[in-house]
């Protein structure tokens, strides 16, 4: 049985919805955070009554209690977190992105590596059923190779992102980084590999600007498209926007192989309300299943001592050609990648 | 209060029908257009003079093998082209230079210099052009409605999806070691029969070149927005013809539009066994208070039974009256109001924006279209 501790209590984090009672041959033992009621209402949520108001104070007074961790935190302090986690020895699920910059993420691995634990990033889309469905057909061989994925991922602003009382260039880049990482991560996996070249643009929904970019102009960014070349004349095209009005989010996913496709798409799971007027779309939603799913496969990584379906080095290299990407947006020009 | 409505009936010349027939059955299907005669140059390859031959018997017209005599000897008003898209603008050039207006089947050309010709042509001799577009398919009009009843506020991203799921002769990788690569036009007149012969001509093309003025159309009409810059990435992922004469028949690209406006596009010729239909053609369009997700295949009615045939689409297109409205709008642009849907310059710009893609795809640099 693995005895997990969550450091970092944000009730909306995904990293910590699960039905605990779901979870095989693991249980939550521990929740770690500065605010204390906060913490107690993840951990009375995951089935445990032991709770800590710090990362320090949970290794301090009960280190040996617990095998693992998992980290939902600010993406300033992850790698950090994670770090410390390492050296500790407990193994490490953390929520995705894994850190602000690549040198950061680069930092975290390796510890990792060298403490001989294992590092899970938290892409929790690469376990969304749909968008599982698309890889396990493409791994059966049936799509041929992939040749074009295309993502749309529109939200409604989150009007519970803050920035730091001061913010810098560095925590614009940081949250824009958040803002890509994820289907990136998705792209990532679905090619198996990295991409050659990235091309990046980004606006401002409210105000459409011109080109020039700047980092501390990152804040205004809620729109932002990427063109990715992978090995083999892959490409891909996402585009994702927190700009939509508040209420449902919009996904969607096709991928073209060289001898099929799959289209995993929110406009197709669609039912119909009659109110009076134009009918009103009520999305098919997935569920939180798949958060379940990502932490039995942390939990199995761990018993079966292999690496689990997202490592380290995907985490790294998802923050990478983000940082790429945010390149090009500065410049206007396509990034290649070694 | 009542409006006289023009009855006038434009007779008709087809100047080449060595493509689908649907382009000049589409202006036939407007009780103002009549197709009087088919003709062609005489010097054109006998299989030419075959297929033109036979639209002409199936409509009980003359075929003339001399254009310029069927435009003096036929009393027409019209010229629907729809030859070889190399010989595109010099057929409609030749129309609108004997005082026709002209309907051209897509792509407008496979030169940027040509469309310069025929720019050049319409407006010297102050006739009308339409361009050949999917612009009245009835998604599309419910998505220009929608944007202009304000229903997603200033848009300022729109995504286009066009995927043909057809195929297009043997797969990628069918060529045995010895064989001789794919001759383009023979590939092309082979595939008339099952209607995948878009390409048909001479000269290969890829998608891009083929079908993008489709996608670019609906960008144009929906949005009003000019292309500035392109970055591109082209494939031949699918098919062994365009693996040979290298063209793309898979492609995506970043536009980039005057104003800061951004979009992108996906093309490709995929394979029929990468959709039930047709293909997936979608559009998604952001806006400042919304977002849009277009299906261009809706209204359709799905039909299912025993014993279906594995190429026959399960969904069928309803509502279609895209061939009608782009005559009416012809015909009313001939009877003085406005221009035509896809007049000339804004053909020439949707080739210039190809044109930039594709120098884009091969450079794996952005491109400044022209």
């Amino acid at each position: 049985m693995i005895r997990l501790a969550v450091v970092g209590s944000n009730p909306s984090a995904p990293i910590s919805i699960f039905d605990p009672g779901r979870l095989l041959r693991a249980t939550c033992v521990a929740v770690a955070h500065a605010d204390l009621a906060g913490a107690r209402e993840t951990a009375t949520a995951l089935g445990t009554r032991v709770t800590f108001t710090s990362w320090d104070q949970l290794v301090q007074q009960h280190a040996e209690g617990f095998d693992a961790v998992l980290i939902q935190a600010p993406l300033e302090s992850r790698a950090e977190l994670v770090q410390q986690a390492a050296a500790a020895g407990k193994h490490v699920l953390v929520e995705g992105p894994l850190a602000a910059s690549t040198d950061l993420a680069d930092q975290a691995t390796e510890a990792c590596q060298a403490a001989a634990v294992h590092l899970m990033v938290g892409h929790e889309m690469r376990f969304l059923p749909s968008n599982m469905a698309v890889a396990q057909a493409l791994k059966s061989g049936r799509l041929g190779e992939p040749a074009l994925l295309r993502i749309h991922h529109w939200l409604p602003a989150d009007t519970t992102a803050t920035f730091p009382p001061d913010p810098t260039g560095d925590a614009y880049h940081a949250v824009t980084i958040g803002h890509l990482a994820g289907e990136i991560d998705l792209a990532n996996w679905l090619f198996q590999g990295l991409p050659t070249r990235v091309y990046g643009k980004a606006r401002s929904s409210s105000t459409v600007q011109s080109d020039s970019s700047s980092d501390t102009q990152l804040k205004d960014y809620d729109y932002f498209q990427l063109h990715l070349a992978y090995p083999c004349d892959g490409m891909a095209l996402i585009d994702r926007t927190t700009a939509l009005p508040a209420g449902a989010n919009y996904f969607s996913l096709s991928l073209i192989g060289t001898t099929g496709a799959a289209y995993a798409d929110d406009h197709n799971n669609m039912h119909l309300a009659y109110r009076g007027g134009p009918p009103t779309a009520i999305r098919g939603v997935q569920g939180d299943g798949h958060l379940l799913t990502q932490v039995q496969e942390f939990v199995d990584a761990i018993h079966e001592d292999r690496d689990p379906v997202v490592t380290g080095r995907d985490g790294q290299a998802a923050v990478r050609v983000a940082e790429a990407a945010i390149e090009s947006m500065m410049t206007g020009r396509p990034v290649v990648l070694d | 209060m009542q409006t006289v409505q023009n009855t006038t009936t434009f007779r008709t010349a087809v100047l080449s029908v060595v493509k689908h027939s649907y382009v000049p059955l589409g202006v036939a299907s407007h009780p103002r257009f009549e197709l009087v005669v088919v003709a062609d140059d005489d010097s054109q390859p006998e299989w030419v003079h075959e297929r033109n031959s036979l639209f002409a018997d199936q409509m009980s017209i003359p075929y003339v093998r001399d254009v310029q005599r069927a435009l003096a000897d036929y009393d027409v008003q019209v010229a629907v082209v729809s030859s070889e898209a190399e010989r595109h603008c010099d057929l409609s050039v030749r129309a609108a230079q004997a005082g026709l207006h002209v309907v051209q089947d897509k792509p407008m050309s496979t030169k940027l210099s040509e469309c310069d010709r025929l720019v050049e042509a319409i407006q010297a001799n102050q006739v009308k052009f339409l361009l050949w577009n999917r612009n009245h398919l009835p998604a599309l009009i419910e998505a220009r409605r929608a944007i202009q009843d304000g229903a997603i506020g200033q848009p300022y991203a729109m995504h286009l999806d066009f995927y043909f799921s057809k195929d297009a002769g043997p797969p990628k990788g069918s060529r045995k070691p010895g064989d001789a690569p794919i001759n383009w036009l023979q590939r092309q007149r082979d595939a008339h029969a099952d209607g995948s012969d878009g390409g048909v001509g001479a000269q290969p093309m890829g998608e891009l070149q083929i079908e993008g003025i489709y996608p670019l159309a609906y960008l144009h009409m929906l949005s009003g927005w000019e292309v500035e810059r392109v970055y591109t990435h082209t494939a031949a992922q699918f098919h062994q013809a365009n693996v040979d004469n290298e063209v793309d028949d898979l492609a995506s690209v970043t536009l980039e539009m005057k104003g800061g406006f951004l979009g992108t596009l996906a093309i490709g010729r995929i394979g029929a066994a990468s959709h039930p239909d047709i293909g997936e053609i979608k559009v998604h369009i952001l806006g400042t208070r919304g977002a849009l997700v277009i299906s261009e295949a809706r209204p359709e009615v799905s039909v299912y039974y025993r014993g279906q045939p594995a190429t026959e689409f399960r969904n069928i297109r309803v509502a279609n009256d895209n061939d009608y409205q782009l005559m009416d709008n012809f015909a009313r642009a001939i009877d003085g109001n406005g221009e035509t849907d896809l007049d000339a310059p804004t053909g020439r710009t949707i080739t210039a924006v190809v044109e930039a893609a594709i120098e884009s795809g091969r450079t794996g640099k952005p491109v400044d279209v022209v």
